[in-house]
């Protein structure tokens, strides 16, 4: 009786007023500890990602959050301005006992921010997770260890099945964990609360809103030069440049080129960097058209990666000539220049029909990229048919070998060592199987038993020739570049190839 | 209680009941068709052999009728599984960021029916004048322009030119603005809609003219008595527009980086996590369910003739 006398009245309307004033109180009442070093005056750098990092455990974690994670936590091997590995990490050296044993020293007297101890023990756990945990992103490099051992405190032992001189190389992308707090938290726990022994600590976090992280003033190396960080996420392109523009973040990391050049044009500071991810056009050579090598030398002379570059990208990528070129400003000693007439020449008139399958909405302008590519293709004599799938539908059907012609997708190395694209797409076992040869298989073990990859790099530069240049199974098309930009003011901002980001001299 | 009444509220819930399950079932077979999830978690080059070990540990392997009960069993013990991407509970998940959502949802409701209902009475109580078709103009207006773009354009008016409040994300009241401005801007104009028609046929009833004739106030005739009688298709859409918004307000939060449940939804159809976009999608017809109820009790309490 009482509620239909309410409903009957006008109070409803002051009902949803109140609701309204009362959702903006909670609002406001809505923080928590991390809106502490949100707020902490103007030492604590905003940065804007575009995505939510998924998890800020390293064992199970994609690299696209290593942006955060590696503010807290280190990687066993450091790596200079060119990727490769340096001494001045928590690793201090590294010798090849033999040819299938590798010896590390670890800096002594390091402690994680929780008081453990990150000694020798803390590395061969670290490197046993990333090779055994069921869900580990980087178990399927180190298949070839056989046994991590720490003889004591300072020393590590990795023994390999076959000869490997790429060992420090996949180290500088394993990041240490403490192993009593891990073991003790789980996965879960220690994403919700990192540990580590890097620059920064964790501060908090708002589920879905920020996370923050604190200068650690226990830090073994050189201090953080501001008091922290608060990283929040939009995925929206528009939103980034938006809050940059109003002043709201201090750095915005991932602008596509139209906002980069949106932000260049309203006075923003835009940096721009070639980064290693490598968009390839891959063409199988096991099925029909490309089992022909005539047809898959006229479709690598067709496509014409500089225009694909300047007229999709306006300049805001880079034309990639080679497969193993892994280092961003590297290209191979020889590679394919397009040749639409020759390409002609090759197809003459069969016409034979081509499937170009590629990941809709997975990279930037991969429509128009796909499109230029099947134009090309046409101009040369092929019948093209377009195949837009989603990403893991993709991956599903290259591993079933279920992709004939070509397919377009990136390839982004987590190290930049060439075996990551050797062992990915151009073994017969790789994931592609798109080129198999007996010769290829035997020179990419070849390469790994070199000494070290000053020996290897002419192994390397032979199978980029195969691949690229005498198979014509690879067409590299360009390497993708990153754009962040930084408000008025900041600066100390250093940007890494490999989604690294050193934010300890950045100031505002 | 009577057994007619009975008989029909037993009705009513076995209906809502096989709606609920039938929207859970397409939940869950939507979630088997969206490709391959290893490929996004493994990452391309990871080994078959990995991908099967995951997959079992997923309970990718199992038959299809093992998984579909499993999965139910979890509906029912309030267990969603574990996302995909964020190796976190799907349930803690989204008890994290209903309260973002359920904050925007109740300003933007709270600003439509502020707004709605007085200017769909306006235009009924002036039916023919300028302030008429002025509401009606406004009205279309909110129902014809795309959310996306308004949100947009706000950002670009009041935070990139003005400056005067924040382009997006939360923390203050003054983050709740605009996205609450642009959650608004539909629901105002259905209901603004709504109200004008719903009042027009109540004020042309009898019983106004007889109250009228009674000598009462303006106000009180149209408040107290065309509105009352109006009320019933107003509340009713101001549940559904609600239960709407709770389960759809992407677009906003994806325009303000609003850390709600519409945004862990784009996350995870982004990643393919179907998991917990089968979570989303059980909790949105959860939800649904619940509101089609609440607006049974609430007819049959304003209206004695549905009781």
């Amino acid at each position: 009786m009482m509620i239909t006398k309410f409903l009957r009245s006008r109070r409803p309307l002051a009902v949803a007023a109140a609701l309204a004033v009362a959702s903006a109180s909670l609002t406001a009442c809505g923080g928590s500890d991390s809106d502490d070093a949100r707020s902490s005056g103007s030492a604590t750098i905003r940065a804007l990602l575009a995505a939510q990092p998924a998890t800020l455990d390293p064992i199970v974690g994609a690299r696209s959050a290593q942006i955060v994670w590696a503010t807290m936590l280190e990687p066993l091997i450091n790596t200079d301005k060119d990727l490769a590995p340096t001494d001045t990490g928590l690793v201090t050296s590294w010798t090849r006992t033999d040819a299938t044993t590798w010896t590390f020293k670890v800096r002594p007297d390091i402690a994680f921010s929780n008081g453990e101890k990150a000694d020798a023990a803390a590395v061969a756990n670290t490197i046993t997770l990333t090779r055994d945990a069921a869900a580990s992103q980087l178990k399927s490099y180190f298949t070839n260890v056989t046994a991590i051992e720490a003889p004591d405190a300072t020393t590590v032992v990795v023994k390999t099945k076959t000869p490997q001189y790429n060992i420090p190389d996949l180290l500088t992308t394993v990041y240490l964990v403490p192993p009593k707090y891990y073991q003790e938290k789980g996965s879960e726990g220690f994403a919700a609360a990192p540990v580590g022994t890097g620059p920064y600590v964790w501060a908090g976090a708002n589920a879905g809103r920020d996370i923050s992280v604190k200068k650690n003033p226990d830090y073994w190396g050189t201090k953080a030069t501001n008091d922290g960080i608060t990283f929040t996420w939009a995925n929206e392109a528009a939103q980034r440049l938006a809050l940059i523009q109003s002043k709201s973040v201090d750095i915005s990391f991932d602008l596509p080129p139209a906002q980069a050049s949106a932000a260049k044009s309203a006075g923003v500071d835009v940096v721009s960097t070639e980064t290693a991810m490598k968009i390839i056009a891959f063409l199988d050579s096991t099925k029909a058209p490309f089992d022909d090598p005539k047809l898959r030398e006229a479709a690598a002379l067709a496509i014409d990666r500089d225009a694909i570059v300047k007229g999709i990208f306006d300049g805001q990528a880079v034309a990639d000539a080679g497969l193993l070129n892994v280092k961003p400003g590297q290209q191979p000693s020889r590679s394919v220049t397009a040749d639409a007439a020759r390409a002609k020449e090759l197809v003459g008139s069969a016409a034979p029909t081509v499937q170009i399958s590629y990941p809709a909405a997975q990279y930037t302008n991969i429509e128009e990229v796909a499109q230029a590519v099947g134009g090309s293709l046409e101009q040369a004599g092929f019948k093209v048919t377009y195949v837009p799938l989603d990403y893991g539908t993709l991956v599903k059907r290259i591993i079933g070998r279920q992709v004939p012609g070509i397919s377009i997708f990136a390839g982004v190395p987590n190290v930049a060592v060439p075996d990551y694209f050797v062992s990915g797409f151009l073994k017969t076992k790789s994931i592609t199987g798109n080129c198999p040869d007996p010769k290829i298989d035997e020179l990419a073990q070849q390469a790994l038993e070199q000494d070290g990859a000053e020996q290897a790099a002419p192994i390397y530069d032979q199978l980029n020739t195969i691949g690229v240049v005498d198979k014509h199974c690879y067409v590299p098309l360009y390497r993708q570049v990153f754009n962040y930009a930084t408000a008025p003011g900041v600066s100390g901002v250093v940007f890494g190839p490999l989604n690294t980001v050193d934010f300890t001299k950045t100031t505002r | 209680m009577k057994a007619s009444t009975v008989r029909r509220v037993g009705s009513r819930l076995a209906s809502l009941f096989a709606s609920l399950l039938i929207a859970l079932s397409l939940a869950f077979l939507l979630g088997r068709l969206s490709g391959d999830p290893t490929a996004t978690i493994l990452g391309p080059l990871a080994p078959p052999e990995q991908r099967e070990a995951l997959r079992h540990e997923l309970g990718l392997d199992l038959p299809l009728v093992v998984q579909y009960f499993d999965y139910l069993r979890g509906i029912l013990t309030g267990d969603l599984g574990q996302s995909l991407q964020f190796y976190q509970s799907n349930t803690s998940m989204i008890a994290d960021r209903l309260p973002y959502t359920l904050q925007l949802v109740a300003a933007g409701m709270g600003l439509a029916v502020c707004v709605g209902v007085p200017l769909g009475v306006l235009a009924a109580t002036r039916e023919g004048t300028w302030w008429d078709r002025a509401a009606s103009t406004v009205a279309l207006l909110g129902q014809s322009v795309p959310v996306f773009w308004f949100g947009m354009m706000l950002v670009v008016l009041f935070a990139v030119k003005l400056g005067w409040l924040p382009a997006g994300q939360s923390g203050t009241p003054k983050h709740l603005i605009l996205p609450a401005l642009t959650m608004s801007v539909y629901p105002m104009a259905h209901i603004a809609r709504l109200t004008r028609a719903s009042m027009s046929e109540a004020l042309a009833e009898p019983y106004i003219d007889s109250a009228r004739a009674r000598g009462l106030g303006n106000r009180r005739v149209v408040w107290r008595h065309a509105f009352a009688n109006a009320m019933m298709p107003i509340l009713t859409i101001v549940v559904l527009q609600t239960g709407i918004l709770l389960s759809g307000a992407v677009a906003v939060e994806y325009v303000y980086s609003w850390p709600g449940l519409g945004q862990l939804a784009l996350q995870a159809i982004q990643f393919r996590d179907f998991p917990l976009v089968q979570a989303i999608v059980v909790f949105g017809a959860l939800v649904f369910v619940l509101l089609n109820l609440v607006v049974d009790v609430l007819h049959s309490i304003v209206d004695p003739r549905v009781r």
